[in-house]
Order: structure tokens, then C-alpha cells, then sequence
């Protein structure tokens, strides 16, 4: 009687959509630390409308997976990927061979890869940050104005002043209308 | 359906005496007045043995008094463990009096260091913001598990799906009676804040239908980092020295009081921006013991052969009986379910040959439970892995019903906790670590087999193990993989 369920079909996907994100941002010379993977991730699902599976929830440096981390850290302990450490920019994540032959899996969902890769990866973590959380805010509340955006991110996160808040609204707005032109939005 | 979930149950659990019992200490004396002020009221002290005294005030009495605490103390912490150590008998109900000291413990450390930067972004706050926060969160420590189940963790996959104990609590915190306390004291509590810092980012965020702000602000998300913390929050910290206290082993007790001294509000990433619970530097070894005694509790007690067997015949107990109620989400019908009735029902079924999930409650009943055959972890790759998943076939090939598998998941994530070195720089916890903390993030596949079959079933899987290049004395690293 089998009561045990080996790792699903939506386990090892995972996985593999990862492994070619962390190798699609290397190559387009971004840092991968992990909030870099996990802005890239959520931009694929809540821009580009790739059904990832993962849930997001706001956290210290805006939308984050918990689930996203968890499969980092397995593959990790799976040797898929391994971290360089540098004491400036903090740890980046890095492809083993065993992950390399893992990227090339994903078949699917190219285009976005590349997209986010070129245009999200590549910014620093407080943008990210930024740029992220009002994108998160946006969703939720499509009907707010972009004063009401600002201050609610403010409140969530002093350290993001109003006027800096304004900035990421404009950001993000540029961002979305990009992703529109490029035809990667699914 | 092998036992009652309505209102006979609420009946045997004669909860009309709702006042504390042996828990309570110096709290008989005072128990009648419920309608003090916290200004009047003496605290109440409960002698803990892990903490000593804990001291409560009038608002935490209260909720302690309430029907869905009192019902911890119904609730074993592990389940079925007192089955392999006897001494694993104890509770939730103590384990939340503790995580509430301990939270008090650490929010007075961190507030009490805060440093210029950290100060500047967070909020400001006078006396009598500072004391709703911190009963805050030490009421949200003392409510964080009031929506566990029965035998804690073992039926919450009968729950309807997109449930979870996390959303039961949450919905008890907001419920009329533990609500009700929370608008009546004064100054009153807000009740959603509460279940934020109990519930953390992580779980409350799953719940977007509440009314108001679903969001944890950045202070709020660092308030529920006391409870909730993968390093260092203090539910685990309790939850290591209470079970290994409980049990008699040694291998969850580390520095905790060390380390709560040492617990700091530190930027995130060591930049500004979001802040964090991090420590410092002399805080580094009580660290390093903390994650010890996590995993060897995981290898020796939580995922211990025949635990994890019991697991497996509670669980499937439990799926058999109860296989078209499902677990109740009413609130009112949760709070009558304890493990008392579940151990009522195991029982009568184990006496009863046509009652659902017969079988397994004779398992538990008579200690006739399954027996591990070998146990392997799922972070194989190659070639190994595929004869690991082979050897598992084989086994059900030639011993059918009688073996069966069962997954369990091991989870140590990498630490993002900040560390301020003595010179003041910060550096990850990672980075600075000099013992590399024992990272196991797999899944352990253990196989089980009935029990009058297991020696000669092990001699057997010795010899194909061999052939399947499993056993090779030569090789540790192999062996490794595969244990009996």
C-alpha cells in the first residue's frame, strides 16, 4: 500500500523554473542574491501573469515567498545551486553543473524569463523593494489613487519616504507599460 | 464515522468548570474577580518548570481562563511521543504560557537596545503605546496555538481544503469570546493586531478576506519576528527546552537566557531599510546551540522510528473515521474536539473489529505498531536515487499491503539573521558562523513494515540492498543514505 507521495510533477517544475532564472539573470550580468530571484519571480506572476503557483506575502523587502525560499534552500542542499559569498553585496546564488542541466528543462515561459532578467533583476534591492511593493499594492487595489498608493506604502514601510513612494508609482507605471510593448505579458 | 464531533462530545468534556486547577498557583486566591482593572489586580504567578515563575496580569488571565485555553490542556504538544518517551505528556496549554514569558523576555531586551537608526524608523511611541505593544505580543504568544487540532499536527489534513490550525486561530482570536475580552480591557486591545503578531507575515497574508489592512507594517512584522522567527523566535526556543525537558533528553536544551540578552533590532540586510531580529556577536555560540538542538531533535525525537509510525496510524485512524465529516472549522465544534475524545474513540475501535480504521487503532492501542524496515533521504540524485526508488518497489512488490511508506519533510533554511560584530559592523549569521549549521532540507522516506515481518524482511533487504549497490561496507557515504 503506498501511502508515501514521491515529489510531484509542480516539485521538480519548480525547480527547474528557477534554476533557468537564476541562469537567465547570470547571463544578462545581474547579481542573483535571492531578492533578486524572488522580485524576478513576482513580477513574472503579477506582471506577465505566469501561473508560478507561488504565494507572495508583503515582508521586510516587499513581496516575498516563503515557498520560493524553501525550494532555494533545498535545491541548495540538493547542489543545484551554491553561494558565493561577497561582504559588499552579500551572498549570490550560483548555478552548479547539476542546476545548469536543470535550467535547460524549462521550455516554457522563455520570453518572460528574459524579460524580467533584463528588466527587473538588474536593480538594486531598495528599488526593488520599491518597485515590488507597489506593484503589490496596485493589485490589490486597483481603484486607488496614486496619493493613497504612496502614503499606504509609506505607512507599511517608513524607511520609503512619500516622495520616494511617488517615484516607484512612476517607476512601476513605465515598468508595466514596457512589459505591455515587449509582448511578454501572457 | 468511529467517533462523536457534535455536542455528546462537549458533554464528556464537562467544560462548565472553566476555572484554572493545578496550573495556577498563587492565581486560586484571586480567581473569583474578573472584573478588575489591571491597575487594581494583583499579577498571578504559574510555576513553569521550565521558566520558573510566570507572572500574568489581568487581561492575560483572562484569555488564560477563557474555553479555547483551557482546551490546551487537552492538546498534547507531541502527539503521540509519550507512546516512545513516556515523559512526553505535556501540553500545549504550557507551552503557551512559556512562548508568553519568553516573548515578554525579548521584546523588553529589544526595546530596551534599541539603537539610534534602528529608533528613527520605528515608531514613535510613549509609555502607553510601548505597553499596549508589548501585551501585544505577549498576549499573540499566549493565543499563537489555539487552533490546533487534536494530537496537534495529525488531523489537519481533514481539514477543508485552504484551512489550517494558523486559520482557526486566528479566527478564535477575532471570536466572540476571546474578542470579547479583548474590547472590554482597559485600554482596549485591538484584536486583528493580535492575530497579526500571532500568525506572523507568512500565515496571516494567506487570509484576504479579513476586513481592514491584510499587510504587517514593517514594526508589526517585526513584532510577530519574536513569536514566529525561523532562527529565533521564541516559540521555538520554547518548544526545544519544554520537549527536551519533558522527555529527558538533553539535545534540545541550549543558552536560551544568553541568548534573548543578546537579541538586537538590526537592518535586514545590514543597510538601511527594513529592520530585523538579529544579535550580537557574543549571542553567537547560544545560536549555534539553538539550531544543534533543532536538528538533533528532529533526528531523535519528532522524526524517531516508531513516532513517526504512531503519526502514521493517527493519521490514518483518523482519515478512516472521520473520512465524511471531515474536521469541524466551526468554531464552537473545534472546541469540544480534544485528544481526549480521539483517544476514547481509538479505544473503542481497537476493540471493535468492524470499526473504521480498526486496524491502526489496535496499532496504537496494543503496540503493535509498524516497524521501520529502512529509512532514506529524497536528496539523492542519479544513479542512487533510482535505485532507492526501485528497492521501495520491490519491497511493495513482494510484501503488498504490509508495507508502507511514509514521507516526512526536513526543513533548515538558510539564515538571513543579521550579527553586529564588537567593532560594530554587521555581518550575516551565515557569514560569521564558524560551525557550519547543520543544514538538512530533504525529505526522509522512511519505509515501515508490518511488525511480525520485519526481521525477516530486513534480512532480506540486506541481501537485495547489496545487489542494488545500497550496502557497500566500503563505502560510508552510501551507507549513509540508507539506514535500518
Amino acid at each position: 500500500m503506498y501511502d508515501y507521495v514521491k515529489p510531484s510533477n509542480d516539485a521538480v517544475d519548480k525547480r527547474i523554473l528557477l534554476a533557468r532564472l537564476i541562469q537567465q539573470i547570470g547571463k544578462s550580468g545581474s547579481w542573483s542574491g535571492e531578492t533578486h530571484i524572488q522580485k524576478s519571480m513576482y513580477f513574472m506572476q503579477a506582471l506577465l501573469n505566469v501561473d508560478t503557483s507561488y504565494r507572495f506575502v508583503l515582508y521586510l523587502h516587499g513581496p516575498f515567498s516563503f515557498d520560493v525560499h524553501e525550494v532555494l534552500t533545498w535545491m541548495l542542499s540538493r547542489g543545484e545551486i551554491g553561494v558565493q559569498r561577497y561582504e559588499l553585496y552579500g551572498p549570490r546564488l550560483m548555478l552548479t553543473k547539476q542546476g545548469e542541466t536543470l535550467a535547460h528543462e524549462q521550455e516554457e515561459f522563455i520570453d518572460q524569463i528574459e524579460w524580467v532578467s533584463t528588466e527587473v533583476a538588474p536593480k538594486n534591492v531598495k528599488d526593488l523593494e520599491r518597485l515590488a511593493t507597489v506593484c503589490l499594492l496596485k493589485s490589490d487595489a486597483p481603484a486607488w489613487s496614486d496619493e493613497a498608493v504612496a502614503r499606504e506604502l509609506n505607512r507599511l514601510k517608513p524607511h520609503i519616504s512619500v516622495d520616494d513612494a511617488y517615484k516607484g508609482i512612476e517607476e512601476y507605471e513605465n515598468l508595466r507599460k514596457r512589459a505591455e510593448i515587449s509582448g511578454a505579458v501572457l | 464515522m468511529g467517533f462523536a464531533t457534535g455536542d455528546a462530545v462537549g458533554v464528556w468534556l464537562g467544560y462548565g468548570n472553566d476555572q484554572c486547577d493545578c496550573m495556577r498557583g498563587k492565581m486560586l486566591a484571586n480567581s473569583q474577580d474578573m472584573t478588575r482593572t489591571s491597575q487594581q489586580a494583583k499579577p498571578f504567578e504559574i510555576r513553569d518548570p521550565v521558566h520558573g515563575f510566570i507572572s500574568l496580569d489581568e487581561t492575560e488571565r483572562r484569555v488564560l481562563d477563557s474555553r479555547p485555553m483551557q482546551r490546551l490542556k487537552h492538546i498534547h504538544q507531541l502527539a503521540l511521543t509519550y507512546q516512545v518517551y513516556p515523559g512526553a505528556t505535556h501540553k500545549r496549554f504550557e507551552h503557551s504560557l512559556g512562548v508568553m514569558e519568553l516573548a515578554g523576555r525579548a521584546f523588553d531586551v529589544l526595546m530596551d537596545n534599541v539603537s539610534e537608526e534602528a529608533g528613527e524608523l520605528l515608531p514613535t511611541m510613549g509609555q502607553s503605546e510601548h505597553d499596549y505593544w508589548r501585551q501585544a505580543v505577549k498576549l499573540a504568544a499566549l493565543c499563537h496555538d489555539l487552533g490546533h487540532l487534536p494530537f496537534s499536527h495529525a488531523a489537519e489534513g481533514l481539514l477543508p481544503p485552504g484551512w489550517s490550525h494558523e486559520h482557526i486561530s486566528r479566527q478564535l482570536i477575532l471570536g466572540d469570546e476571546i474578542g470579547g475580552i479583548w474590547e472590554t480591557v482597559r485600554p482596549p486591545m485591538n484584536g486583528v493586531d493580535i492575530a497579526k503578531l500571532a500568525l506572523g507575515p507568512r500565515e496571516f497574508g494567506r487570509f484576504p478576506s479579513l476586513n481592514g489592512p491584510v499587510h504587517l507594517t514593517d514594526w508589526e512584522s517585526l513584532l510577530s519576528q519574536i513569536i514566529t522567527n525561523d532562527m529565533f523566535g521564541v516559540d521555538r526556543m520554547d518548544y526545544l527546552l519544554r520537549d527536551s525537558h519533558h522527555l529527558g533528553v538533553a539535545y534540545g536544551k541550549f543558552d536560551h537566557e544568553r541568548l534573548i540578552r543578546m537579541l538586537r533590532v538590526l537592518p535586514a540586510r545590514g543597510e538601511p531599510g527594513p529592520f530585523n531580529i538579529g544579535i550580537e556577536e557574543g549571542g553567537m555560540h547560544s545560536a549555534e546551540a539553538l539550531l544543534n538542538a533543532r536538528y538533533f531533535m528532529f533526528m531523535q525525537v519528532y522524526y524517531h522510528r516508531a513516532r513517526v509510525a504512531y503519526d502514521y496510524h493517527l493519521e490514518s485512524f483518523l482519515a478512516a473515521s472521520m473520512k465524511e465529516s471531515g474536521f469541524a472549522t466551526d468554531l464552537d465544534q473545534h472546541q469540544r474536539m480534544t485528544d481526549n475524545d480521539v483517544t476514547s474513540a481509538l479505544a473503542r475501535s481497537a476493540n471493535d473489529v468492524g470499526a473504521p480504521g480498526h486496524s491502526h487503532a489496535r496499532a496504537i492501542m496494543r503496540r503493535q505498531h509498524l516497524r521501520l524496515l529502512f529509512v532514506a533521504k529524497d536528496d539523492l540524485t542519479g544513479a542512487r536515487s533510482q535505485a532507492i526508488n526501485h528497492l521501495e518497489s520491490l519491497c511493495v512488490d513482494k510484501y503488498g499491503d504490509d508495507v508502507h511508506l511514509v514521507a516526512k519533510p526536513v526543513k533548515f533554511t538558510v539564515s538571513h539573521a543579521m550579527v553586529r560584530r564588537r567593532d560594530g559592523s554587521l555581518v550575516s549569521f551565515d557569514d560569521f558562523s564558524d560551525m557550519a549549521p547543520a543544514r538538512l532540507n530533504s525529505t526522509l522516506r522512511f519505509v515501515l513494515i508490518s511488525p511480525g515481518l520485519v526481521d525477516k524482511a530486513r534480512a532480506w533487504i540486506d541481501e537485495v540492498a547489496c545487489h542494488l549497490g545500497l550496502r557497500d561496507n566500503d563505502s560510508d557515504e552510501v551507507n549513509a543514505c540508507m539506514t535500518t
